[in-house]
């Protein structure tokens, strides 16, 4: 075993000790079976698992916690159906924040105000804010799209789009089998960022959702121009596709949040990557100066309303030992690669560097709203996205027509 | 020779009906032993062992308690009609209750009910209104779950735009077409036409591949069993590895597709980003998947037919195409005129194949009508406004309905099973 791993787990082992002694000093609590739909996958999934043994162990003897692994889109509609059907709800729901408004709208999940000490998570808990009530407890602060490369194909971080744009074709010419730079082309989630580093927002100073701004236009006009002129991105590539390929080591460089980073890091299911060969960086800046800034949050814990009596005792005392106690939140954030929501615990670059380069990514994104309107943005730019991207549409086409497709969809 | 006879007889111990046997008494074994090393090993498929067991402690019972409540029910129901109603037929009525039952429980009670969601309001805003347990806003009103009036705008949203109840007209005065998605081309005439063609297109190459590739078959050609085991592959494997498979092999970059045509000189096309191409890709996996049905249906009424018919026929003078015209197709009429209704019905609603293929896109433009549905009611753009979709549905079905009952009326294709 290489000498680093032992620090790592020492350091692991100590801060679940400490844990251990952080929740011994909780009252004690009946024995009680939670049932967790999570978003997160599986290696976090067994993180979320460890840490609720160690606060059962001292502070509910004999509690057992179901971990339901669930991927967005079907987490979300599934506690929709759940909540319509009035039974099989979750204890305790783990995901993204761009779901909360949705499930508030749907009067699925219960205000937590009165249950947390929200005061205590000065990052983002904004983003699981719904009409100034707080329906989402931050388990970590980031959710943040990257540049990642693969430091075996790529000596340093591009800093700029057009540097990216020579990087990735340089590593092409020098391996034809490599592709320079990939990235989820068709999905909004990653072309937002683009409409941001071009001075555009999704809602004007007003709070109208204007999708048709010449910044819009002109972030159309970049992606589709990297496809079709620069010809640096795979002609078809989705998430699947450009993980997959980074995995391998088939693309030098994509773009990808912070939930990919403990795949990345495990070797066995990384072959290419591992700690070694994975750098993390911001966004290249592009022509104007700017860089583009991905939506930030982070995950969060809602919990449903038909969640009460000693179920919603101990559901509330876990969340609030895993997101507060700092050796909880530290252990937590290392066994995920993920940034702690809580000031009290900070990334060390020295000990954490590949944590301390998403926190740099991190610091250059913006906040998300949990605002449910936001889905008809979404759902308004993807087909018009797919449009431009098949070269079908123009760029300012596209626009207006995600301003009017959005328009209809907020009527209803 | 004697020896050669009972070694291929069936009682032989190495017999293919001898081996298929042993097949199927091991197979359940296998599986279960799986199971029980999987369980034992305290993982399957990400489930805990902890969790199979009870999953298992709570099915077993419950199908026994099914079972043996059935029996007792279906006594006592004989017991009833003999012995208080005096039927003569009390034993076929009490044989058929238990598929009555299933029918009302799973086709007509859910008819009924989506009917019912048709006249309500029911959408994710005001999902506290039909259900016990969420949270209602205060300003939310739900004094009426179902009416006439709900049904009205349900239905008039499948096909015109609504805005505060009333139908948005454009500069001429005319209602404009709602968006059943998020696109332009979203609307239901799009839809339809799509579907129409979608239909039309798939179920034309059925019949006419499937009628050739049936007629090579049937005669008396080299290895018939080998190609035959090759065309009907399509159905032996499950519809969704078909389709992620196809749905690979179509990649512009990495698929097996590009690779022939540029293997022959050709250019690479970008099949499921560009509109066009997507929707020639999804025909083209749903013609290669549903040829094998018209081919052994068709096999088997070309077989049926003697050729006795073929050989009057040609001391007659008939030419090939004459025999096909005025032999072969009436006397399968009875075969294809079902196999057709069948067909239609199926790729219309082909909504699976899609969804995994290009879930409606590129810019949700290979939606045909059920997936239309679908990516309304709950796709990564719905909104869960279910009355809405009920509506649809019913429109949908009332359709496939109209379709064929005068397909089938007009064709005749149904006339021999009428006049028994």
């Amino acid at each position: 075993m290489k000498f680093s791993k032992l620090v790592v787990l020492l350091v692991l082992a100590l801060l679940a000790m400490g844990g251990v002694v952080s929740v011994m000093a909780q009252d004690q609590l009946p024995a009680t079976n939670l049932v967790i739909w999570s978003q997160d996958g599986d290696s976090n999934n067994e993180v979320l698992a460890a840490q609720f043994q160690i606060w059962a162990d001292t502070v509910a003897p004999g509690s057992t916690l179901e971990i339901v692994q669930k991927e967005t889109e079907v987490l979300r509609t599934d506690l929709q159906n759940a909540g319509l059907a009035g039974s099989g709800l979750p204890d305790l729901v783990l995901g993204p924040n761009d779901a909360i408004g949705v499930f508030v709208d749907a009067g699925i999940i219960q205000p937590l105000d009165e249950l947390f000490d929200v005061s205590v998570y000065p990052f983002n808990l904004g983003a699981a804010q719904v009409g100034g009530a707080t329906y989402g407890i931050p388990t970590n602060a980031g959710n943040h799209l990257m540049l990642m490369y693969n430091k075996s194909l790529v000596e340093a971080a591009p800093d700029t789009w057009v540097d990216l744009i020579a990087t990735a074709k340089a590593v092409t010419e020098a391996n034809p089998e490599v592709q320079g730079f990939a990235y989820n082309l068709n999905e909004p989630f990653w072309f937002l960022p683009f409409v941001h580093g071009f001075g555009g927002s999704t809602y004007d100073a007003d709070g109208n959702m204007v999708l048709d701004s010449q910044a819009w236009i002109d972030a159309y006009q970049f992606v589709q121009d990297l496809k079709f002129t620069e010809q640096v991105v795979p002609e078809e590539c989705d998430y699947a596709c450009a993980n997959d390929l980074f995995k391998e080591g088939s693309v030098a460089m994509i773009i990808n949040g912070d939930w990919a980073i403990g795949e990345y890091l495990d070797a066995e299911q990384s072959p290419a990557l591992g700690p070694d060969n994975l750098g993390l960086a911001p966004w290249p800046a592009l022509a104007n100066g700017n860089r583009p800034m991905p939506f930030t949050a982070g995950k969060f814990i809602s919990i449903p309303v038909t969640v009460e009596g000693d179920q919603l005792a101990a559901a509330v005392s876990f969340v609030t030992w895993l997101t507060t106690d700092p050796s909880a939140v530290e252990a937590f954030a290392l066994g995920t690669s993920r940034l702690p929501a809580i000031a009290e615990v900070t990334v060390d670059a020295a000990e954490n560097p590949i944590l301390a380069e998403s926190a740099a990514a991190l610091a250059t994104g913006m906040g998300m709203p949990a605002d449910a309107t936001l889905r008809c943005m979404w759902d308004s730019v993807r087909p018009q996205l797919e449009a431009v991207m098949s070269n079908s549409m123009t760029p300012a086409d596209a626009a207006e027509e995600a301003q009017i497709s959005a328009e209809i969809c907020l009527e209803s | 020779m004697a020896a050669s006879s009972t070694a291929l007889s069936p009682r032989s111990p190495f017999s293919l009906q001898r081996i298929l046997r042993w097949g199927l008494y091991l197979t359940p074994v296998a599986i279960f032993l799986a199971i029980f090393l999987a369980v034992s090993s305290g993982e399957f498929s990400g489930l805990t062992s902890q969790g199979i067991i009870d999953t298992l402690l709570f099915v077993v019972p419950l199908i026994i308690v099914l079972l043996v409540g059935a029996l007792v029910l279906q006594f006592l129901l004989f017991q009833f009609l003999d012995k208080v109603v005096k039927t003569p037929h009390a034993m076929p009525y009490t044989l058929l209750a238990p598929a009555v039952v299933a029918l009302v429980l799973f086709m007509v009670y859910p008819l009924i009910f989506n009917v019912l969601l048709a006249f309500s309001d029911l959408r994710r805003e005001t999902f506290p209104c039909y259900s016990s347990v969420l949270t209602r806003a205060p300003d939310l009103d739900c004094s009426v779950l179902y009416s006439p009036q709900y049904a009205v705008e349900n239905f008039t949203k499948v096909f015109f735009r609504v805005r505060d109840g009333e139908i948005v007209r454009d500069e001429n005065g005319n209602p404009e077409f709602g968006r059943l998605l998020r696109t332009r081309d979203s609307t239901f005439p799009i839809l339809l036409a799509r579907t129409i063609i979608w239909t039309l297109v798939n179920v034309f190459f059925h019949v006419t591949i499937g009628m050739a590739l049936a007629m090579i078959m049937n005669q008396k050609i080299r290895f018939k069993g080998i190609y035959r085991s090759l065309i009907v592959i399509p159905w032996a494997i499950p519809g969704i590895i078909v389709y992620l498979t196809w749905k690979q092999e179509f990649h512009a970059q990495y698929g097996f597709v590009n690779n022939l045509i540029e293997a022959f000189g050709g250019q690479a096309i970008s099949w499921l980003d560009d509109p066009f191409y997507a929707f020639v890709a999804i025909i083209f996996v749903n013609v290669w998947l549903g040829i094998p049905f018209y081919m052994v249906m068709l096999l088997g009424g070309l077989q049926s037919i003697s050729a006795e018919y073929y050989e009057a026929a040609q001391m007659d003078g008939a030419s090939a195409l004459q025999r096909f015209r005025n032999i072969t197709i009436p006397l399968l009429r009875p075969i294809l005129i079902p196999a057709i209704t069948l067909d239609v019905i199926w790729t219309f609603n082909k909504a699976d194949l899609i969804v995994a293929m290009t879930n409606g896109g590129p810019s949700e433009s290979t939606n045909i009508l059920v997936t239309g549905l679908y990516n309304a009611a709950f796709g990564t753009a719905a909104t869960l406004e279910f009355g809405f979709a009920s509506a649809f549905s019913i429109i949908i079905f009332i359709i496939l309905f109209l379709f064929a009952i005068i397909w089938i009326t007009t064709s005749g294709g149904l006339k021999e099973i009428y006049d028994r």
